[in-house]
């Protein structure tokens, strides 16, 4: 593993209405690096994936992805690099083969776009109805569309993962088979949201070292 | 007299029939009397002033008092058109007035210069009419379509940002929404044409009729001014809602809040 830094944050201070959410809060995630990371709600794990994407400018500190600061300017090519799986998905009402071609055809996939093998085996592993593919994604149950929703990042390719919750509707067997699987993807950095003590030590995942201190 | 066959008495009698309205609401407990009184009022004193000043426009018939009018119409469909989605007037102004006035001044020199062959393809009398059918239309099509697509992006903001996080870019995760938004501005005007002529005579073509044109005739100009209706609302429409889904967010691709009235 490389000792590289894909992603860096450091000293973030951020508040919510007057809150103080985040209190020079610094971490770093190297290059193949798979993290856990797990901390009581209101602790503002989501605000972090939301600064590493872009979407939020942290009140004070920096926020690195391979290299380029995370700003107004950059944040459309960082996003590009990063798939992330949001704990809440809100996904419309399209069968699952027009959502999978949709993504497909999405710009920051066009260099690579989805691999279409690793999808399948993907929803054969994570145990999706063999027909899974003509299903309304609202037909699907939670956990169903959690897992899809988990196959299709992961068939992104891309070099960084965010997921938050992504395994908290997947029963312990099949979490375990898809870290293991995600271990074995040396080129791929994953920060994993889970409340899930038993996901720590499973492959190459590892507690952040952050949460030992607190946020 | 008003016209040949419309005398005031005529009109006079038409409205005495609001009078058993009045009472029965009365009696009903129906609390429109004063509403409806300020609204026949206003409805009979702002048409008696158009025609005062159409009579003058059309009298003298100036191509630059025309564009004035028009532009001066355009201005107010802008700033209702603001009013209605609950928009900031300094952000969207401009844009919304060369965004309806530059395609309606297209459809309306199309419509005078290629359609109707007009020598004169600013004449009042066409011009004038014309673009208060025109406006009208075009207007509560981008009040459905900005309602629409921004109560579609704070209803669904959890799907867009799943796109972006998923590789979309900014264009393809709006694009549901600006999909929505042209569907539920075009389908009234869809439904319209569809139903006309079965379901409703237009007061348009029923007017003329009554002024002593022909049916053909009367038809004839009705299908052209549903034409241009429609292109103008469809092509207003792409335009305002470009322009709504390029300067609406942040370079964050945030959507802003900053856009709307507080």
């Amino acid at each position: 593993m490389s000792n590289k830094n894909v992603i860096s944050l450091e000293n973030i201070v951020h508040s919510f209405n007057g809150r103080r959410v985040l209190d020079g809060l610094s971490f770093s995630v190297k290059y193949g690096e798979k993290l856990i990371f797990s901390a009581p709600s209101g602790y503002g794990k989501s605000t972090i994936f939301n600064m590493i994407m872009g979407y939020l400018q942290p009140d004070e500190g920096k926020v690195i992805v391979d290299g380029i600061e995370v700003t107004e300017e950059t944040a459309k090519n960082i996003r590009q690099k990063i798939a992330f799986l949001p704990q809440n998905l809100a996904l419309p009402n399209i069968s699952v083969t027009e959502f999978v071609h949709m993504i497909d055809k999405f710009e920051g996939n066009s260099e690579i776009g989805l691999d279409m093998q690793v999808l399948a085996t993907l929803f054969s592993e994570l145990q999706l109805p063999e027909n899974v593919c003509e299903f309304k994604l609202g037909a699907l149950s939670g956990g169903e569309k959690q897992r899809l929703m988990l196959a299709v990042v992961i068939a992104l390719n891309k070099t960084i993962l965010l997921l938050d919750e992504a395994l908290s509707g997947v029963d312990f067997e099949r979490a375990e088979k898809v870290l293991n699987y995600l271990s074995k993807k040396k080129d791929i950095s994953i920060i994993f949201i889970s409340h899930d003590s038993r996901h720590v030590g499973i492959g190459d995942f590892k507690i952040m070292e952050v949460l030992k201190n607190g946020i | 007299m008003v016209s040949d066959q419309i005398t005031v008495w005529g009109i006079a009698v038409l409205l005495a029939f609001f009078i058993p309205i009045f009472i029965s609401n009365k009696a009903l407990g129906l609390n429109i009397n004063k509403s409806m009184i300020i609204g026949v009022s206003r409805m009979i004193i702002q048409l008696l002033l158009v025609g005062v000043y159409l009579q003058f426009l059309f009298n003298w018939n100036y191509p630059w008092l025309n564009i004035l009018y028009i532009s001066i119409m355009v201005a107010v469909s802008a700033l209702t058109i603001i009013k209605s989605c609950k928009l900031k007037r300094s952000r969207f102004f401009i844009l919304l007035f060369a965004g309806i006035g530059i395609p309606l001044l297209t459809v309306l020199l199309l419509v005078t210069g290629v359609v109707l062959r007009l020598d004169d393809m600013f004449d009042a009398r066409y011009m004038i009419t014309l673009s208060g059918m025109l406006l009208g239309n075009c207007m509560r099509s981008i009040i459905i379509s900005f309602n629409t697509f921004y109560n579609n992006m704070k209803d669904n903001e959890g799907t867009y940002l799943l796109y972006l996080s998923l590789g979309a870019s900014r264009a393809q995760a709006v694009k549901p929404a600006i999909i929505n938004a042209m569907e539920a501005a075009l389908k009234p005007a869809i439904a319209t044409m569809t139903t006309i002529g079965l379901v409703s005579l237009p007061g348009m073509m029923t007017g003329q009729m009554l002024g002593g044109s022909l049916p053909l005739t009367a038809i004839a100009y009705q299908i052209i001014i549903m034409a241009a209706i429609f292109i103008l609302q469809y092509t207003g429409i792409s335009i305002m809602l470009k322009i709504a889904s390029n300067i609406s967010f942040t370079k964050r691709d945030m959507l802003k809040k900053d856009i709307f009235q507080t």
